[in-house]
């Protein structure tokens, strides 16, 4: 991205496609990035539709979105417009995406290669397992100074399952300064069920030679359990997995040759020379470009010198990442050439010394430079001829981004009040739940006492029975009641004839009647009040 | 209340002393003016904080920049002119993982304390409703509503002014910092962080911070290493 930046402040608008990953399993899903670089004063397209994208037939495309933003290099802008696509794999096979072809509104065309994508069959989680978590270095046997990979996998078909990764310590082994450990999450579609995975990649410096074997990692698997509250929550079963201990041997360097660069990795290196004709005095751009799977940290290049020239380092630029298969770093260095006499330059070939692991020896990178035909420098006459009047104006660029300026007076922010809004609102809602709590307060009141009315209406004869006074009279009085109570409307001659006796123990003479309080008592138990 | 607690924020002449230094041309007394008048957590000023980060981006340090704009941000999380220039600071920065996200969505557009004010005035109306519903002889459903609402937003931006408060923005500043497995400067080393690489702190022990960035990965630095976005 850097480099597609810088390009493209110094050059004209650049459209690339990018694809992560290039190789997928049949079902699983990626991502398509076409990214659309305007460096200053350069055309821009002519349309924010997204371009179309030409796909193969085991590839499905489907457009999801896009965004613009603004890089900055050595202090210039470019606007940086970002087109996003899903990609699903359908079938098997090697497949092409792209070319990308864009009109610019001046008329001209840019465009982008097309990307291979390769579909590979759908992976078998071993006997339909519902998890599945491995772990291991992309070799078994590495060289001192290699980088090497340390893949971790998980793999579920349980729904919304996930894994929180603690790794080893990685004794002897040392994490790259560039190129991040990279991380994905996809989901292949499977007719048993989703499968999901979650794999990352850190890249490791081998520093120590011997045995190099890691602990296991750990992967804290979450699994939702249970249909989800009323707020969205479901509750989550936490399990512990372990992988198998990584293996790794680091065999030492054979002694070094002279000149040995200290990079270990399989390495390219590209060279190219901006002219083969100049004056004496004026700069060659020698361009140095090395790619390579190993970690180019804290390179730099040889010295070089040549007859009838002066050789200068001018800058260099040192990236790398992670790919899906592969750590991949990129150095680019640019020495000037400054011709000192005329006649034919002929720079020595340039020689850098590496070690292959994949050889297991000192490998040297050698390339020619060309022939340079080197003229004497013209001498001017020394005078300036003006045409304008006075200075010109500066010329301002319209895509130069400025920062916005101070501000000079305002307010202060509101505070948070996270201490005392509990304070706060208790003050302000007081009013409000005093009078709920009122209401309440009465409600149940008035709850209370119709309970209350209600319970002394419903005192059955028979617990009146049981709580009669000792007093004769008050007794009496109550059996009353209770006769008249169980009373049957019509003719009831039974009851009539203890009502007379009731009546007459009571108001007239006042005689005794030894059995009349039992009989009134049997006669309302028998009557079914009770 | 709290509108006399504001009014008794206001900034004076802090700001418009210092972007008169700034004028002239004294970048670093423009820096010590406003850098002087920040407050704590409580009297943090959006304004003070947008003007140091701007400051700081015309000095050329990209990582102090972005602290204080991203101190602005969750402010004035609305104030175009922050997020402008915190993209034009983060521009600047090569790769550095993604920046640590916001406690909730809803920062990015509301402050805790100006929910809590929403949460403040429902609560009141809410109040207020039911007083006067129970002396005109009213239904209590309306006013009952609004208390709940009012009671529910304003607990919502407690938690969210907690959460800033306990768990704040750092970045990275001068130079690279070691993520080691412990609290220790004798703990393993997991990743080196770049300047100007956003985390969010978890907690602090003993000169130390436990930190998680974009990436989701976690790990202790020294507390000097990085500024906090307060």
């Amino acid at each position: 991205m850097v480099a597609l930046v810088a390009s493209a402040v110094a050059l004209a608008t650049q459209v690339q496609l990018r694809v992560e990953p290039k190789q997928l399993a049949q079902g699983q899903t990626g991502t398509a990035q076409v990214l659309v670089v305007t460096g200053r004063g350069s055309p821009r397209t002519n349309s924010s539709q997204p371009p179309t994208l030409p796909v193969g037939d085991g590839l499905q495309i489907s457009y999801s979105g896009q965004a613009q933003r603004y890089h900055s290099v050595n202090g210039r802008v470019t606007l940086i417009h970002q087109f996003d696509y899903r990609i699903a794999a359908l079938r098997e096979g090697s497949w092409q995406l792209g070319p990308v072809e864009l009109p610019l509104i001046d008329g001209s065309t840019v465009s982008a290669d097309a990307v291979e994508i390769v579909v590979r069959p759908r992976p078998e989680l071993g006997a339909r397992q519902e998890v599945h978590v491995e772990a291991g270095f992309s070799e078994e046997t590495a060289w001192e100074g290699q980088v090497v990979l340390y893949r971790y996998r998980f793999e579920s078909t349980l729904p919304g399952a996930s894994a929180k990764w603690r790794l080893p310590a990685f004794d002897g082994l040392r994490a790259t300064q560039q190129g991040q450990p990279a991380q994905s999450a996809y989901v292949i579609d499977d007719p048993e069920g989703a499968i999901h995975i979650q794999e990352g990649v850190v890249p490791l410096i081998a520093t120590g030679t011997g045995r190099r074997d890691q602990g296991v990692a750990i992967a804290t698997v979450k699994t939702p359990m249970g249909r989800p509250d009323p707020f969205g929550f479901r509750r989550v079963r936490s399990e512990p997995w372990v992988t198998d201990p990584a293996v790794l041997t680091v065999e030492p360097l054979p002694p070094a040759p002279d000149g040995f660069s200290g990079l270990v990795g399989d390495f390219v290196l590209l060279s190219d020379v901006d002219r083969e004709r100049a004056v004496v005095g004026q700069s060659i751009t020698w361009t140095l470009r090395i790619r390579g799977d190993g970690s180019l940290e804290g390179f730099s290049l040889p010295p070089y010198e040549t007859p009838m020239a002066s050789v200068y380092e001018n800058d260099a630029q040192v990236s790398a990442r992670v790919e899906s298969d592969a750590y991949a770093a990129t150095a680019t260095f640019r020495r000037v050439l400054v011709p000192t006499e005329e006649g034919e330059l002929r720079p020595p070939p340039f020689e850098l010394v590496t070690f292959s692991p994949t050889a297991g020896a000192y490998e040297t990178h050698r390339v020619e430079l060309p022939t340079i035909t080197v003229e004497p420098g013209r001498e001017g006459v020394g005078e300036v001829t003006s045409f304008s009047s006075g200075l010109p104006a500066p010329i301002v660029d319209p895509t130069e981004l400025a920062p916005r300026p101070v501000v000079t007076s305002g307010m202060a922010s509101i505070p948070p009040l996270d201490r005392f809004m509990p304070l706060f609102l208790g003050l302000v809602a007081a009013p409000g739940v005093g009078v709920i709590g009122v209401e309440l307060l009465l409600g149940l009141l008035t709850l209370y006492r119709r309970r209350r009315s209600e319970r002394v209406v419903q005192i059955t004869p028979s617990e009146r029975i049981r709580a009669l006074p000792a007093d004769p009279d008050e007794r009496l009085a109550i059996l009353d009641e209770l006769l008249r109570a169980v009373q049957i409307p019509g003719p009831d001659p039974e009851l009539d004839a203890l009502l007379r006796r009731l009546q007459r123990v009571r108001f007239g003479a006042g005689e005794p009647d030894p059995g009349l309080e039992a009989a009134i008592i049997e006669v309302v138990r028998q009557r079914g009040v009770t | 209340m709290i509108g006399l607690w504001w009014a008794g924020l206001a900034l004076g002449g802090v700001v418009s002393d210092g972007a008169a230094a700034l004028e002239e041309g004294h970048l670093d007394e423009a820096i010590e003016i406003w850098s002087a008048a920040r407050g704590g957590r409580l009297r943090a000023s959006g304004i003070i904080e947008y003007n140091l980060g701007t400051a700081w981006y015309r000095k050329g340090d990209w990582p102090r920049a972005i602290a204080h704009l991203r101190a602005a941000a969750r402010l004035r999380p609305r104030d175009g002119a922050i997020h402008h220039n915190l993209a034009l600071a983060r521009a600047e920065l090569g790769a550095v993982p993604p920046p640590a996200a916001l406690p909730a969505a809803w920062m990015a557009v509301l402050t805790p304390g100006e929910l809590g004010v929403l949460g403040l005035l429902l609560t009141s109306l809410g109040s207020v409703v039911l007083v006067g519903g129970r002396l005109a002889g009213r239904g209590r459903a309306p006013g009952l509503g609004l208390l709940a609402v009012g009671l529910v937003v304003g607990g919502i931006s407690s938690w969210g002014g907690a959460q800033l408060a306990w768990h704040p923005i750092g970045v990275i500043v001068d130079g690279e910092a070691i993520l080691r497995d412990a609290a220790s400067v004798n703990a393993g080393e997991r990743l080196r962080l770049k300047p100007g690489t956003e985390v969010r702190i978890e907690r602090s022990y003993g000169g130390f911070l436990l930190v998680i960035d974009g990436r989701d990965r976690r790990g202790w630095l020294t507390e000097s290493a990085a500024a906090v976005a307060w």
